[in-house]
């Protein structure tokens, strides 16, 4: 929840202080690109443009290798998300055990494609490689909420429950 | 030394260590195809056509990044390879849109359509993939056609080690990875990527994702007729070659062969290709405040006319040549022995700085006249490297290349003398700005440091030149590494007077980049050709060979072979030719090529100019020359490290060679001499400078 | 003084099924009782049992309570923590036992387990050192401090410990090469990036005993020459990275970490980097690339890690599990202890994760050498809901499939990949006969795909390729010739890709095709999908035999597809049927069966 209540939409140009703090920490430190990143999104919420300039400028390195390393990770958002984020394992144990229905079922209740936030800015559906807690699949996590063994019906209800 | 021992395809062979499989292979004679490998760049080994059965390993791997062992017994050409080759190529061949191949660019020099004509591959049905849907037309050099990418990776490595800007990258993943220009986070054109349009992606391209522009239906590859030449762009002196169909010029490229670090930039690549400016093809005179076309017998009579007329009334001294340093080294020996033998004046100067003449009289006096300057992949293995002057990166690209890589791939220690550019701070190690004193006295300075002054001898330096001492110390450390060098860019000769000369020679010395035969030292002149014009002539107080005016038996021996005796009045520099055209004092001006923007020419009489476009024609100018495009041009040029280079004649030009204008001017002027060749030209230069006479 | 510890268990898997809430409850009784300072209460880490999740195990009592829920917390204090009666209600109860099992020894999960990398999990707090320290831990390293360097690896080797996380490389090999490697700095680095979909064994030790693992890659920096290490873990997981920083912070401390540990002149200090989310970077190289804040991409390879790997420097690269595996060979006498479970080839325990159709849900420490038999039937208690057992799934995607003949394979690193799957870092996943294999091996295609970094043609192009023509298969429009070319395709791929991920992938495809061609064929031949998952390939219909009428499946139809009066028999019509599966999920009868899908021309005949 904390990640996500500071989301503001920044517009070029306009770069906020924070974001020259955290990278002050970061200059000249080896490797220091994805815990640049990673900070900077939980500072924001996602990677706004103008912050990813000023990642360019503070560690010195090519605009189009930030851009590269922050579309490579899954875990990089450019846009801003919803203030839900759904993490809905797709992992063999959940696919074995039915999470193709709860996809199925929260894309066409909420109208989203995995990736997708509602218009409302609620909710931000993303599918993840694995939860790691396969004993309890098929699982979903909203945002650091975790909750097992559900059923197509059941994932909605919990979706209710943040409404 | 060849140490190492292997086995290809039962064949013993010897191979250095180091050497990958795949250039041991190829050394022997053994093809192993290949796909992302570009002999120029690092191996990538992404796209695994070069795989090779090794025995002992358990699956093959690839020859392109694997290193030879002792002993390895290797082959390159089984069933099961063929086999998975083959599968390899069909899927590259399914994200590259083959049925273009009818109409595309490169068919018949695509690196892909090659590899698939030679394991005969079929043709599989497309993925889909997220790709742009057509081609991007944004900028006037470079043309990107996504759909034919397929992602081998050469031009993301090309640009980010050779030429330092990592304009490309890769985004996304699996199918839909793409090869895409981004800045701010965001997909952008090149252009805002930070490209420099030097093209070098494009030469590496295997396919017709990238592209020169403009080549639009000129004619397939194997239509195109390979021309050698040389780039006058900038005094550097890069290897090109040519491409023509007919008498169009469809593409420049650098050199297939010679040296592993030859680029060029963008004005090598893509500046010289298609003039943009309207052609000059005939000549022209101004009557009434307009241009009429003239023959060019009467241009010729004209000029020779008004010339003559001048010199009879007020002497030879009021009549001057100058040219824009591009003229080739025969073009100046010609207007050079017109100038002096027929027209009786040493006002000569088709383009250099006098302070870079006398910079590199005195190398050559202490280095000798055969020791040549760095090339580029000599600068690569740079232990430190000098760089004085600041219009580098500007003004000769490829340096400015050559040096960041150095720095950056390389071992080199970059010493920069003036303000470093924000993307130099990356890699320039130690950063000294003159202060008011100027340029001469923190050369005085660094010299200093490096032969060995400490204490308050090197504080007083320090001072005087507005730096601290330390830094003075540390640049000193780093350029007494091996392999040092120093560069110096065109704008240092500008300003410099014989004291920062002096100062940049002494430093040279101290830090054991000249001495006798070595001249690790790279004199860029903002003239193309200085050097070549130098040796030849061109320049007002030194004949062909560099043998001076001023001494009289020189000017006797020149005198036999000119037919006529030569003036010993010391002529004028460029610079002083443009100031006395200005005042009035020169009457009679024939400029070859551009004469600078700035210059005041009111109080030339008669000012004849030898231009191949409209905008380079001065206002006033009386007559106007054609002269050729540099892909018509048959000429020597010498580079700034002292090599010759010949440029041949990719199409036959519409207009008359400068030479030629140069020998038909003189005899309008009454000389008895003309060259019925280049061959007879250099025939007789020869003697004195062997700039004209062949490739050395 | 406490009377009595209780464990909750605070893993990921009980915490989804909300042990926090019951952890609350509880408090909340004992405060409102004013009895809480009689009574430690841990979050602890992974018992294993996370089907029957949350978990509260009560010393020296030794009870093991079980699917607790926030309303029995009242009940549990008063009778058991004041009555001092057991609660029967709350034990482990199921079909397996007769009598309700009141500690791990009468569990049959539990029967068959031995436990060494998951010694302390469940019974310390993870997040005191001192709990630890108490339970013999960093004694080892102690110990590895006085050897000399050449005998670390040695025993390593001895012990016959191979990697834990995939390829089963001999570990004391890798060390021993890492530490002959010329170099000044040295790096030791730890895996985490549990990435397999279906394993979480690491995940369950870095937060269950976090102090295992940083011994562990202590006693690799001692013997490799390391002053440096690196965690790489998955960002997914912020209570194992919560809890290593705490571990590393406490290591600090009590001078385990930092500069001249123990007075020995050894210094070590250990770094923490949040992987970001790409399974490739689960390869060596890749991981590698991504501390180094590059884009996670594999390299070719020579040079290895060892010779040439963090920041250009010798680097030693093992897994979790295998650095929790140390701790126990470096004690006295633990080279013979480890040495002497397991088989010829493979020695210790193995930590699997068992997940899918099974019955009992979780982690299980077993010998190697044990059959699969025995892990998924006596371990793991069966197949769910008593159906029949197809396939087991070894290995994530890199892995394969075990058919149900292959059950008495013993498992070990070699005979796993004889029979076509891997080790791997131990997910197995359990398959019943509403499984489809060529669905199961799209799956795994459409993951590979997606997680493929882009580098070389065979992954980027190939598994595209692959996963196309399985698409075709499920969709029913699949041709005879497809098998042949997705063999051909997954050989080259299997041979040529530039990296682990690659040269793996094809893995899933090739064991089913091995095991299930006749599902392939099938799907191809007779446009059936027996498993009733591929939509276009079956229709539902209801077995009027068995149907009683009692409207379940009509009222949670999305479609209005079923009709049929209360109490009698039901009907589908087929031509407004998804087959979405709602109906077989409420249905009490399993009446809802699987049929061909009938072609028109049958319907006219």
């Amino acid at each position: 929840m904390k990640a996500v209540e500071k989301t503001a939409v920044l517009t070029s140009g306009t770069v906020p202080k924070e974001s020259l703090e955290i990278l002050q920490k970061y200059k000249g430190g080896k490797g220091a690109l994805i815990p640049a990143l990673q900070e900077l999104q939980a500072n924001f919420g996602y990677l706004p443009e103008p912050v990813l300039e000023e990642v360019a400028k503070h560690l010195n390195l090519p605009l189009s290798k930030v851009y590269g390393v922050a579309t490579f990770y899954a875990q990089f958002h450019l846009s801003p998300r919803g203030l839900y984020v759904i993490r809905l394992c797709t992992g063999t144990a959940c696919h074995v055990r039915g999470s193709g229905a709860i996809m199925q079922k929260i894309r066409s209740e909420l109208g989203l494609k995995p990736g997708e936030t509602t218009a409302d800015g609620r909710f931000t559906l993303e599918p993840v490689a694995c939860l790691g807690a396969c004993g309890q699949a098929p699982v979903m996590m909203v945002n650091d909420d975790t909750h097992g063994r559900l059923t197509p019906e059941m994932a909605l209800s919990v979706l209710e429950s943040y409404k | 030394m060849k140490n190492v021992s292997l086995k290809i395809n039962g064949k013993q062979i010897f191979a250095d260590e180091g050497t990958t499989i795949l250039e041991a292979a190829r050394q022997s004679g053994i093809q192993i195809p290949t796909l992302c490998y570009h002999p120029r760049l690092r191996p990538l080994g992404h796209c695994r056509l070069c795989l090779v059965e090794v025995e002992g390993l358990p699956r093959p791997i690839t020859a392109c990044d694997n290193p030879v062992r002792d002993g390895m017994v290797i082959e390159t050409d089984t069933p099961l390879l063929r086999e998975m080759r083959l599968e390899i190529l069909t899927m590259a061949l399914a994200v590259h849109p083959y049925e273009d191949c009818l109409t595309c660019e490169k068919g018949g020099a695509c690196e892909l359509q090659e590899k698939a004509y030679s394991l005969q591959s079929a043709l599989p049905q497309q993925l889909e993939r997220e790709a742009g849907s057509a081609a991007v037309d944004e900028n006037p050099h470079i043309e990107r056609d996504e759909r034919k990418c397929i992602i081998c990776g050469r031009c993301i490595e090309v640009c980010r080690s050779v030429v330092g800007r990592a304009v490309f990258s890769l985004a996304g993943n699996g199918i839909n990875t793409r090869v895409i220009a981004a800045r701010d986070g965001r997909e952008c054109s090149l252009e805002e990527a930070g490209c420099i349009f030097c093209g070098q992606c494009v030469d590496v391209c295997p396919v017709a994702a990238l592209l020169e522009k403009g080549r639009a239906s000129g004619g397939r590859e194997w239509e195109m007729k390979t021309v050698p030449g040389v780039c006058f762009e900038c005094s550097l002196g890069c290897l090109l070659e040519r491409r023509v169909v007919g008498d169009r010029l469809l593409k420049i490229t650098v050199p297939r062969e010679g040296e592993k670090a030859a680029w060029l930039c963008s004005k090598g690549k893509f500046g010289v290709r298609e003039p943009e400016a309207e052609r000059i093809t005939v000549p022209l005179a101004r009557e009434n405040g307009n241009w009429i076309e003239i023959d060019y017998e009467e241009a010729l009579r004209r000029t020779a006319e008004a010339f003559l007329r001048i010199k009879e009334d007020y002497g030879a001294g009021a009549l001057a040549v100058i040219g824009d340093g591009r003229a080739s080294n025969e073009e100046a020996y010609v207007l050079q022995k017109w100038a002096r033998g027929v027209l009786g004046t040493n006002n000569i100067d088709l383009g250099s700085e006098p302070a870079w003449v006398e910079a590199v009289l005195a190398a050559r006096e202490i280095a000798g006249p055969r020791a040549v300057g760095p090339t580029m992949a000599e600068l690569q293995q740079a232990g430190a490297i000098l760089v004085v002057g600041v219009d580098l990166a500007e003004r000769i690209p490829v340096v400015q290349m050559a040096i960041q890589q150095a720095a950056r791939f390389g071992r080199a220690a970059i010493v920069r003398v003036g303000p470093a550019a924000e993307d130099e701070n990356a890699w320039v190690r130690v950063c000294l700005e003159p202060g008011p004193a100027g340029a001469a006295a923190l050369l005085q300075a660094i010299a200093a440091a490096l032969s060995g002054a400490s204490g308050a001898a090197l504080e007083e330096q320090a001072a005087a030149a507005g730096v601290s001492a330390e830094a003075l110390r540390q640049a000193a450390e780093l350029l007494k590494a091996e392999r040092s060098y120093t560069v110096v860019a065109p704008s240092f000769w500008e300003a410099a007077d014989t004291a920062a000369v002096q100062a940049l020679l002494a430093l040279a010395r101290s830090a054991g980049q000249l001495s006798r035969g070595v001249r690790n030292l790279l004199m860029l002149s903002a003239a193309s050709n200085a050097r070549g014009i130098l040796e030849s002539g061109g320049t007002p107080h030194w004949l062909p060979g560099i043998r001076p005016v001023a001494d009289a038996a020189v000017r006797e021996e020149a005198a036999a072979v000119y037919g006529a005796p030569l003036p010993g009045k010391a002529g004028l520099e460029r610079q002083k030719i443009l100031a006395a055209a200005a005042s009035g004092k020169i009457k009679g001006l024939f400029a070859c090529g551009k004469v600078d923007p700035g210059a005041s020419l009111r109080g030339v009489v008669f000012l004849a100019v030898q231009c191949a476009t409209f905008d380079a024609v001065p206002e006033g100018a009386d007559v106007v020359f054609p002269a050729p495009l540099p892909h018509e041009i048959e000429g020597a040029y010498t580079s700034a490290a002292g090599r010759i280079h010949c440029n041949y004649a990719a199409a036959k030009a519409p207009v008359k060679a400068g030479w030629e204008t140069g020998c038909d001017l003189a005899a309008a002027c009454g000389a008895t001499w003309r060259f019925a060749d280049l061959a007879a030209l250099r025939q007789e230069a020869a003697p004195n400078c062997d700039c004209c006479a062949s490739e050395r | 003084m406490y009377e009595k510890h209780l464990m909750i268990c605070g893993a990921t898997g009980c915490l989804s099924s909300n042990s926090g809430k019951v952890k609350e409850a509880l408090e909340a009784e004992l405060a409102r009782r004013g009895i809480k300072e009689k009574y430690r209460l841990v979050m602890a880490g992974c018992v294993g049992f996370c089907e029957v999740g949350p978990i509260i195990v009560i010393y020296p009592d030794e009870v093991f309570y079980c699917r607790l829920k926030p309303g029995d917390m009242a009940e549990l204090v008063e009778k058991h923590l004041i009555g001092g009666e057991v609660v029967e209600r709350l034990l482990y109860t199921s079909p397996d036992v007769e009598v309700p099992g009141r500690f791990y020894d009468t569990i049959p999960f539990y029967r068959k387990q031995v436990f060494n990398v998951l010694r302390n999990s469940g019974i310390i707090d993870p997040e005191i050192i001192d709990e630890y320290i108490m339970r013999g831990g960093y004694r080892a390293f102690s110990r590895a401090l006085k050897m000399e360097r050449p005998q670390i690896c040695d025993e390593v080797k001895r012990a016959g410990l191979r990697g834990r996380g995939g390829a089963g490389f001999p570990t004391g090999m890798k060390w021993e090469f890492t530490m002959i490697a010329p170099g000044e700095k040295k790096y030791v680095v730890c895996n985490a990036d549990e990435g397999d979909p279906g394993a979480f064994m690491d995940r369950s030790i870095l937060e269950g005993d976090p102090h295992a693992v940083i011994e562990g890659m202590l006693i690799c920096g001692r013997a490799i020459g390391a002053d440096e290490g690196y965690i790489y873990c998955r960002a997914e997981y912020p209570l194992a990275i919560k809890r290593l920083r705490i571990a590393i912070a406490q290591a600090e401390e009590y001078g385990l970490l930092g500069e001249n540990i123990l007075a020995s002149g050894f210094n070590f200090h250990l770094n923490i980097k949040e992987g970001a989310g790409a399974f490739v970077c689960g390869e060596e190289t890749a991981l590698l690339a991504s501390i180094e804040g590059k884009r996670g991409m594999p390299r070719p390879r020579p040079p290895f890690p060892a010779v040439s790997g963090l920041f250009g420097k010798p680097t030693c690269i093992n897994n979790v599990e295998t650095f929790a595996n140390i701790p126990l060979i470096l004690r006295e006498g633990g080279v013979e202890e480890f040495a002497s479970i397991g088989t010829e080839s493979s020695k210790g325990t193995k930590v699997f994760a068992l997940a899918g159709k099974i019955r009992n849900t979780g982690l299980c420490e077993v010998p190697m050498g044990i059959t699969i038999r025995e892990v998924i039937f006596d371990v793991g208690g069966g197949v769910q809901g008593d159906r029949e057992f197809k396939a087991v799934q070894a290995g994530g995607p890199s892995g394969g499939c075990i058919p149900a003949e292959l059950l008495d394979l013993p498992i070990d690193y070699d005979s796993l990949t004889k029979a076509g799957a891997i080790m791997g870092s131990g997910g197995l996943v359990v398959m019943d006969d509403r499984t489809c294999m060529v669905d199961l091996a799209r799956y795994f295609l459409s993951f590979t795909q997606k997680e493929s970094c882009g580098k070389c043609i065979p992954c980027r192009e190939g598994t595209k390729r692959m996963l196309e023509i399985l698409e075709r298969i499920c969709d029913g429009s699949g041709e005879p010739a497809d098998l042949d070319t997705l063999e051909s395709l997954a050989f080259s791929i299997k041979d040529s890709a530039l990296c682990g991920l690659g040269q793996t992938c094809p893995n899933p495809i090739l064991s089913t095709i091995r095991y299930f061609r006749h599902e392939y064929e099938e799907h191809i031949n007779e446009q059936f999908c027996r498993a009733g998952v591929c939509k276009a390939l079956f229709q539902y219909y209801i077995d009027p035999e068995t149907c009683i009428g009692c409207t379940r499946c009509a009222r949670v139809c999305p479609v209005s597809a079923i009709s049929g009066e209360k109490k009698e028999v039901h009907a589908i019509d087929q031509s407004l049927c998804t087959r979405c599966g709602s109906c077989v999920e409420v249905c009490p009868k399993n009446s809802i069966q699987i049929t061909r899908v009938r072609r028109k021309a049958d319907v006219s005949s």
